[in-house]
């Protein structure tokens, strides 16, 4: 069908077009061809304010299509600019900015205010950009703190000195301490039920995370048990023995031994159904858990790699080579390489936004995950090798030779329990 | 037929179904409820309202608007109802959801989601939907009674869970 | 079969799948189960608009079922992902559309309204505001200084 130009001359327009009459045509010999033509003959094309005439929702669904354009439409007039403010907009928006963590997209049916949530991380981006932070220390452990995690109520950490300690996030003080590892407690991990944790020892425990009480010992690994991830049926452990092994949850059998690298394997990561393991011998490598097959191998570094974090889209990997890189999970592409410190890179973590890295160079620094540059760098703050870290939108802890845990709080006075 | 018209229809027909549903019959009740919602659905902004000048028509006012949304609601909500009596219990879900669309602070919508949620057995959000409830209507005694029930299930649940899991770890 | 009879008493007789690609109309017929021969009334639609959507319908009858909300990651981009078919279909004035659009809320029929509101969409994507204005002949009212108002309260969203 052909689109008819419209060249009309200076008809004048109706002053507000109502409901029940047809609205005239806008003037001027510029005006663009209406966007469809008419099949039943009528000479002009009619023009219809759709976002004023349907349904506030129905004009909601038209919006949804276009949630990178909001402040065009919100410019158009009074209805659209209300339209344009539907909370469900909004969170579209905050999604495809920052995406949703776990818990944002259960506790969604809250009903938050995403216009505001967008706001406050963006303040928050801020914080982070300038480097508007306050330091808060934790202490208790006799020896060095090895690793850590964190959720909203709690800090769980494991240390040299064979314990596990559990640290109320709103007071900080340690109100419980484990012990059962015969030697450092090297690795760990909690979700609602259960807590695992991999030792020196050559071991693993899984234990009760509510009451403490512990379940489970696992043995069968030859050397220190370097990380461990699980998720709601595997246990996953890595080890100086070179092999990961795989072990049933619910009832601690061994299920499976890989072996998968050619050196030490430092440090794992889950994602649905992938596993993500990196390794002195300087590769990372990216396996199907259900087949315990190798998928994808990513090189570059020159010397071995002591971290990782795998998000199902980007895998980034820090090595003794001092550097970070971050690779499409997907393609194998090489994205973005990270430098700055002056020594073994031994943590790191990274959002929509930026990689956190920790260093034996006794510093914690803060890039921007889409350009590489250098924003922040946290030193004089830990007395020695960083050991680990976890970061969320408003802060980073981090665990070190020191025997200190740093909560790094960028929130400023906001509330940012929305965001963990 | 006029706005004001289908409304009137629209409401005699869930009135019909109302006297089927207490005189038990579901699928009756089920037929005047669908009908009604043919003359209902979309009615507040029924294309009669005028694009194509098809003459004229008496536009209808905010009342008439709220009256309508009322309806339909109420035909929902009852749906629901005849569903749980059905034992369809998704379809009840459903129809409970439809309402909480427009209204999240539907009360009788989340009692007989927790119901229907109930009766299905799917606990943890039997007891999100009723928790709702409670907190909208904290006098009501039967979504307290039908709370409880669900909560002492989940507790017996995940004792016996957690018995399960220690016995297998300690073999 | 199945007969439907719009608001101007027009009938139009369809194959079952066809009819239940609206779930209004499909739900009556689960709840009534195989019943009667009288024509389902559907005084909210007129015949023209409901014979438009007859065709859409037909032609989707042997689609798979949407599936559920879309993923808000894709769904910008799936307003440029519309078939041949559906393009030319909804190729008609803005009155039209308007109708299908209210007759696809009314019948329920979600693959139709998506692609009503898809079509809207693309109308206004990439346009600025008064070119937006032009295209449906909208009213700015708003007073220049609420103009500037909502600029400035809006200055920090990047993309948005």
């Amino acid at each position: 069908m052909l689109r008819k130009m419209l060249s009309k001359g200076t008809a004048v327009p109706s002053a507000i077009p109502t409901a029940d009459l047809p609205a005239e045509p806008s003037p001027a010999d510029d005006a663009p061809p209406s966007a469809t033509d008419s099949a039943f003959g009528v000479d002009e094309p009619e023009r219809i304010d759709f976002v004023a005439r349907l349904p506030y929702e129905l004009a909601v669904q038209i919006f949804k299509h276009m949630v990178g354009e909001g402040r065009t439409l919100m410019l158009v007039s009074k209805r659209w600019h209300t339209v344009a403010q539907d909370n469900e907009l909004w969170k579209i928006a905050y999604e495809r900015r920052f995406g949703l963590s776990k818990t944002q997209r259960e506790r969604y049916y809250l009903k938050r205010d995403w216009r505001e949530l967008m706001k406050v991380r963006m303040r928050l981006l801020e914080n982070w950009r300038t480097g508007r932070v306050t330091a808060s220390e934790l202490a208790g452990h006799r020896d060095s703190i090895y690793c850590l995690q964190y959720d909203a109520e709690k800090i769980v950490s494991g240390s040299r000195d064979r314990t596990i300690r559990f640290w109320s996030m709103s007071t900080h003080e340690c109100y419980r301490t484990l012990e059962a590892h015969e030697r450092s407690v090297l690795c760990l991990q909690f979700d609602d039920k259960f807590l695992v944790s991999g030792s020196s020892d050559n071991t693993l425990i899984i234990w009760d995370v509510v009451s403490g009480e512990k379940l489970k010992k696992l043995t069968g690994h030859t050397q220190p048990v370097l990380d461990v991830r699980f998720n709601s049926e595997v246990i996953i452990s890595g080890s100086k023995d070179s092999t990961i092994r795989v072990w049933d949850l619910h009832t601690g059998a061994p299920l499976r031994t890989i072996e998968a690298h050619r050196a030490a394997i430092n440090a794992l990561c889950i994602k649905d159904n992938l596993l993500a393991s990196a390794s002195g011998d300087c590769t990372v490598k990216l396996w199907e858990i259900a087949k315990g097959i190798c998928v994808r191998e990513f090189t570059g570094h020159s010397r071995g790699l002591a971290c990782l974090q795998f998000d199902g889209e980007a895998v980034a990997s820090g090595s003794n080579d001092r550097s970070v890189r971050m690779w499409n999970a997907n393609t194998g592409e090489l994205i973005n390489e990270f430098k700055g410190h002056s020594d073994l890179v031994r943590t790191l973590a990274f959002d929509s936004d930026h990689l956190v890295t920790g260093s034996y160079d006794k510093t914690i620094k803060i890039f921007d995950r889409k350009t590489g540059d250098l924003l922040v760098d946290l030193r004089d703050a830990h007395r020695s090798w960083i050991f680990h870290i976890q970061i969320d939108a408003g802060k980073i802890v981090s665990a070190s030779e020191d025997r200190k845990l740093i909560i790094w709080d960028f929130s400023d006075g906001e509330d940012v329990t929305d965001f963990l | 037929m006029s706005g004001r018209e289908k409304l009137a229809t629209g409401k005699q027909l869930k009135d019909q179904g109302n006297e089927h549903f207490k005189a038990g019959r579901i699928k009756e009740a089920l037929g005047m409820y669908n009908q009604a919602l043919l003359y209902l659905n979309g009615l507040d902004n029924s294309s009669m309202a005028g694009v194509v000048s098809s003459g004229l028509i008496e536009p209808l006012t905010a009342d008439d608007k709220a009256e309508i949304d009322a309806t339909i609601l109420a035909c929902w909500l009852n749906m629901a109802a005849c569903y749980i009596r059905q034992e369809r219990y998704t379809k009840a879900v459903d129809f409970c959801d439809k309402v909480l669309k427009k209204d999240e602070n539907n009360v009788k919508a989340h009692f007989r989601k927790g119901q229907a949620l109930l009766k299905s057995n799917n606990l943890d959000p039997a007891e999100q939907s009723l928790l709702k409830a409670a907190k909208l209507a904290p006098t009501d005694l039967g979504v307290r009674e039908t709370l409880e029930q669900v909560r002492t299930r989940i507790r017996e649940l995940e004792q016996k869970s957690r018995d399960e899991l220690r016995a297998r770890l300690k073999m | 079969m199945v007969k439907l009879s719009s608001s101007d008493g027009r009938e139009f007789v369809v194959a079952k799948e066809v009819a239940c690609q609206s779930v209004l109309i499909k739900n009556m017929l689960e709840d009534l189960g195989e019943d009667s021969d009288a024509p389902i009334p559907l005084p909210n639609v007129s015949g023209p608009v409901l014979e438009k959507v007859i065709e859409y319908a037909t032609h989707h009858k042997d689609d798979a079922p949407p599936p559920p909300e879309d993923d808000s990651k894709n769904i910008t981009k799936s307003s440029e992902d519309i078939e041949e078919w559906d393009k030319e279909f909804i190729n008609v004035d803005q009155g039209t559309l308007f109708e299908i659009i209210l007759a696809a809320n009314y019948l329920d029929m979600k693959g139709l309204l998506d692609l009503g509101c898809k079509t809207v969409a693309n109308m206004i994507k990439g346009k600025t505001v008064e070119e937006i204005r032009k295209t449906f002949n909208i009213v700015n009212d708003f007073t220049p200084e609420e103009e500037e108002q909502i600029r400035k309260e809006n200055e920090w969203c990047e993309d948005r």
